[in-house]
């Protein structure tokens, strides 16, 4: 015998203050998520998507690299961490920018979360050297492993503070529940769990989800009741309608339709490589530290000067795409970029062309960090635009 | 103005430790330093439990993400409350590395501190009392499919209105059951060496919710004793003192035993006989206590008594019947816990903790062995 309250419970989540610890996923309904941190910071909403899509990417491919127990086929759904380390990583998104937080860095530190989150850990030095591979993969570069030098140390410093940001602007609810189980179970329920090609077809829907924001708006019964109803249009199979088999699992036809567009448009979307997204997100940086100096009074009003031919109203609210590519050309020394073509090192040259210029361009991994203590530079050839065109504003 | 810095969506999100206000260090958990600390606008009083970061060459600990999880997870009168989640910001102090606090609610006492004050006296109802709450919430953690693996005095809290709750989830973990042909691989590294079940100490790797029993049949005990029944300092020797309490550990009473990996390493006393109600008899004068110690401390994992079985004793079911420890508690305003007690025995006073350090075995066993077996008459 034991207290009744001994039963496995689900009582609400307990509120403290502001503070709402819980186990279930956090949502947040479309209206708020049409503005996110990145969009605020300037970056136009093509460009975040390819993030999102790319840096999910990144997470599932380093989780088959680190031999992660894949969710890849219905039978075997012991392990979800890739799962998780994704949609941690897409809900960090809806809280902070691009712009200020490094995509692979956070990539980085949700993977190596998840894996201890669910009880799969790795060495961040196996996810670090993983990610290494990746890019020099993605670049076609000659696979080399990583030198265990300053820098390796300050990667790893790094995404060891991004895990810390993650879980603190997560506020530790970084429990996720997964439709894995519950696509398996529902399919029981209809008795259809011996079509092994819808099952597995579902299975594979509900994967690529995890590259688009349901996880943020649905709650997972709904997504799997999206995923088997894209699966069963798509294969022909006739589901029960009344009454709705979807309606037990408290979903609603307009709910599950969302979420297939949703995931269909993920294939016709055009992804750009990440060397130009992250030409983009570098733009909206060096804008953002410029009018950041500018409130810090840092600078006078001769910067001013420097920043002819900008565009004159641009804010960081302004889907600018057209005109951020204006801030480069016209900028005094950077048409040089465009010089370097598909070469490998405009992959992360990102406009520093002073950069470029001074210490050519041997390596990829150099002219990283030379952009980084270059950056200086940057702002000061572009923090005339932001100012001007920020001038109105103030 | 400023618009690029206003974040638009808001998570439940942590707040910073300072608004509380520190009143006095009253553990060292697991995993960190506990303080009493006070809300400095509601004066409410809680416990912060800050998590060590410092060394962490992995990031964040697994463990404390585990006890953030199951904390999460249960909410149990017989279970600590989670409250919320602090952090301190980073700065030049911390070397830009701020620090995370788990916010509990506060207990006044622990067991621990308790039992070692010889003013505190438990009537048998009172004993009772515990004891069940102890069970209810030992198996409200195990229906949740939650390990605790470190019970002992000093994790189990009591409030000063009565309610006893199980702490300090720092080495717990979710488990599953064991599938045929797939046996779980958990480190058997866990549980301080007193309170230590012997398929643990065997090399189990594959156990049960019966290691917590164990803990629960020693704490059971020591509330008679008042202190540790079996202060092993080394794995050796703590599962010599299992024998002579419980008999020798032999396939005859243990189905399977000599498949654990150590079982042909570790030296088993032969011949010895089960004498737990003979030993404790002297403490403990209630028979159905004594019949209720001596199946919480079984051998054999697999038969060992189950919380539920427990909680149907007669030990529960005879008169006296448990009764509120609120009127006993009332009596003592001032907080004891086993960290700010008078050390009673310094030497002894700390059993060896659980990341217990690696295997010294046989030898520091077999050494200090001939010296150990007068502590051990000595604690009964």
């Amino acid at each position: 015998m034991a207290d009744d309250n001994a039963e496995p419970k689900k009582l609400p989540p307990k509120s403290y203050g502001n503070v709402i610890i819980s186990l279930e996923n956090c949502m947040f309904d479309k209206e708020r998520l049409k503005t996110t941190a990145s969009k605020v910071d300037g970056l136009d909403p093509e460009t975040e998507i390819s993030l999102r899509i790319l840096g999910c990417e990144y997470i599932q491919t380093a989780g088959i690299l680190l031999r992660l127990p894949q969710a890849s086929h219905p039978v075997n759904s012991a392990n979800v961490a890739m799962a998780t380390a994704q949609v941690l990583f897409q809900r960090f998104y809806y809280s902070k920018s691009f712009v200020k937080h490094n995509m692979e860095i956070v990539a980085m530190a949700c993977i190596n979360l998840a894996s201890k989150i669910e009880e799969e850990p790795r060495r961040l030095r196996d996810v670090i050297n993983v990610f290494y591979h990746i890019k020099q993969k993605s670049m076609n570069k000659h696979i080399e492993p990583m030198v265990l030098d300053s820098k390796y140390i300050t990667l790893k410093n790094n995404s060891i503070k991004a895990e810390r940001r993650v879980l603190k602007e997560l506020g530790f609810c970084v429990h996720v529940k997964h439709p894995h189980k519950m696509i398996v179970m529902y399919l029981q329920l209809l008795e259809l769990q011996s079509n092994k090609r819808l099952v597995q077809t579902a299975w594979n829907y509900m994967n690529d989800s995890l590259r688009t924001d349901v996880f943020v708006r649905y709650p997972p019964e709904t997504i799997a009741c999206a995923c088997i109803y894209l699966s069963a249009r798509q294969l022909q199979v006739v589901l029960p309608e009344s009454p709705d088999w979807y309606g037990l699992m408290g979903a609603t036809l307009d709910e599950m339709e969302d979420i297939a567009l949703t995931i269909l448009r993920l294939y016709t979307f055009k992804l750009k490589p990440y060397s130009e997204l992250d030409r983009e997100v570098e733009k909206c940086r060096v804008i953002l530290q410029a009018a950041k100096m500018k409130a810090k009074g840092l600078l006078n009003a001769e910067g001013l000067n420097s920043a002819a031919g900008t565009p004159q109203n641009f804010s960081p609210h302004s889907n600018s795409t057209q005109n951020s590519p204006k801030v480069k050309t016209e900028s005094p020394g950077l048409p040089n970029s465009y010089k370097l073509g598909n070469s490998l090192v405009k992959e992360e040259s990102n406009g520093s062309t002073a950069a470029v210029k001074k210490y050519g361009l041997d390596s990829l991994t150099d002219s990283r960090v030379r952009r980084s203590s270059n950056s200086s530079q940057i702002v000061g050839g572009l923090q005339g635009a932001k100012l001007q065109c920020h001038s109105p504003a103030f | 103005m400023a618009t690029y810095q206003r974040e638009v969506i808001e998570f439940p999100y942590c707040e910073e430790v300072s608004k509380y206000e520190k009143i006095i260090k009253i553990g060292q958990g697991t995993f960190g330093e506990v303080f009493k600390a006070r809300h400095q606008k509601t004066r409410k009083i809680v416990a912060l439990k800050k998590v060590l970061m410092e060394n962490e060459k992995e990031g964040f600990p697994i463990t404390a993400l585990r006890e953030i999880k199951i904390l999460q997870l249960l909410r149990h009168e017989n279970v600590v409350t989670l409250l919320e989640i602090c952090r301190t910001k980073a700065s030049a102090y911390n070397r830009y590395k701020g620090s995370i606090y788990l916010v509990f609610e506060f207990c006044e006492h622990d067991l621990a501190g308790l039992l070692s004050n010889s003013n505190v006296q438990f009537s048998l109802g009172e004993i009772k009392e515990a004891l069940k709450q102890l069970l209810n919430g030992l198996y409200y953690i195990h229906q949740n499919k939650v390990l605790h693996r470190d019970m002992k005095t000093a994790n189990i809290l009591l409030t000063k209105d009565g309610r006893l709750k199980l702490a300090d989830f720092g080495l717990a973990r979710a488990f599953s059951f064991p599938k045929p042909g797939q046996p779980n691989r958990y480190t058997n590294r866990v549980v301080t060496l007193w309170y230590r079940p012997p398929e643990l100490l065997l090399g189990e790797r594959n156990y049960t919710q019966a290691i917590d029993v164990w803990g629960a049949g020693c704490i059971m005990a020591e509330m008679w004793t008042r202190s540790p029944i079996m202060q092993g300092n080394t794995e050796q020797h703590q599962l010599t003192l299992i024998t002579h309490l419980c008999g020798s550990i032999t396939p005859e009473v243990w189905q399977d035993v000599d498949q654990l990996e150590l079982y042909q390493s570790l030296e088993l006393p032969k011949g010895q006989k089960r004498k737990v109600k003979d030993r404790l008899k002297s403490y403990v004068k209630d028979q159905y206590a004594l019949d209720l110690i001596d199946k919480l401390l079984g051998l054999d994992p697999k038969t060992r008594t189950s919380t539920d079985e427990a909680l149907n004793h007669d030990f529960f079911w005879e008169d006296p019947m448990p009764c509120s420890l609120t009127r006993m508690l009332s009596q003592h305003t001032q907080s004891m816990y086993e960290y700010l007690a008078p050390r009673r025995r310094i030497q002894q006073n700390h059993p060896p903790s659980h990341p217990a350090p690696p295997p010294p075995r046989q030898n520091a066993a077999t050494s200090k062995l001939g010296l150990n077996t007068a502590s051990f008459e000595k604690t009964y």
